[in-house]
């Protein structure tokens, strides 16, 4: 669940129309904190809790460096599905990723709020990319328990941590703290990262 | 005062053009109804000038229209990706010159 503290959101985007939009389609608890354009001027990362990147070759380490204490949440902002870089983006820890052309107010707040919850948001075309990549081979499947392959499974299809505790007849709380161990133990910051790269390694 | 009609846009490009143009003083008398031809908008409003998304790939056609049943309104088509637009001056018969998009280059070449 989210509070209701005020959440600070950058945006930055090249093009000024489209990062005024972003802007426009705020509401509480999410506050405009600032913009820019190409990371100009640079994103003050002290008062932003997210910050609405643009993905492309700069823009994503640009971000992951601004991000990279720990405290503030990445969102991309992406072209296109087939962009080999949201893969990048979602392994490197980016908490959520939006389709420029899917942009709307709904879509936006939805991607922003998931991102605030932890839970990370991603366009379906990219997650059925994510899952039919090559598989790597079963390098590391021994770190994981088959319960916590269960799990990340599930997550993978999209579930929520409700629809996962149903599904194996495990409490919340144990579906949480499941979700939290993996995600220790495979060093991801969020539950799509913690998804993309255990497809990556073909455990799932 | 410039009467400025907005053409077809997505949805987060139209809500940021009428930030920007809010933000520089600029009154939107009418935005383009979805299942009408904008020419036929124009006729009616008689906006001084129109400003068309210019990642629409029928946009110049549609500016080329503009431009010559009503030559003295101006046309500007805006991308919604790059930063660029590219701007009609009336009675010039179509012709157009490409420039940089900002918000205050915008109202510039709207209120020009």
């Amino acid at each position: 669940m989210i509070d209701e503290r005020p959440l600070r959101i950058w945006i930055d985007d090249h093009n000024p129309i489209f990062r005024l939009g972003l802007g426009a389609c705020l509401e509480p608890p999410f506050l405009l904190a600032g913009e820019s354009a190409r990371l100009s001027p640079e994103p003050e990362v002290a008062r932003t809790d997210i910050l609405v990147f643009e993905l492309d070759q700069a823009g994503l380490p640009a971000a992951l460096r601004l991000a990279a204490d720990g405290k503030l949440l990445l969102v991309a902002i992406a072209a296109g599905a087939d962009d080999e870089l949201l893969v990048e983006a979602i392994e490197a820890g980016v908490t959520g990723a939006l389709l420029r052309g899917d942009a709307n107010p709904t879509t936006f707040l939805h991607t922003l709020r998931s991102a605030a919850a932890g839970n990370g948001s991603l366009p379906t075309a990219v997650l059925g990319r994510l899952l039919s990549r090559p598989r790597v081979g079963l390098r590391g499947a021994g770190d994981l328990t088959d319960r916590e392959l269960g799990v990340l499974r599930l997550l993978s299809k999209g579930e929520s941590t409700r629809q996962i505790a149903e599904d194996l007849c495990y409490s919340e709380k144990t579906v949480k703290n499941i979700v939290h161990d993996v995600l220790v133990r495979m060093n991801c910051r969020n539950r799509a990262q913690a998804v993309a790269l255990a497809t990556r390694r073909g455990l799932i | 005062m410039q009467r400025v009609l907005i053409g077809r846009f997505g949805t987060v490009a139209r809500m940021g053009l009428r930030e920007l143009l809010d933000g520089q003083g600029i009154e939107v008398v009418a935005e383009a109804e979805p299942d009408r031809g904008i020419v036929s908008c124009v006729s009616e409003v008689r906006p001084d000038v129109v400003v068309l998304d210019l990642d629409d790939d029928g946009s110049l056609g549609t500016a080329e229209e503009i431009a010559s049943e009503f030559p003295a309104i101006k046309v500007i088509a805006c991308s919604c990706e790059e930063p660029v637009m590219r701007v009609f001056p009336p009675f010039h018969h179509g012709e157009s010159y490409a420039s940089k998009l900002s918000a205050p280059l915008l109202a510039l070449a709207l209120s020009s």
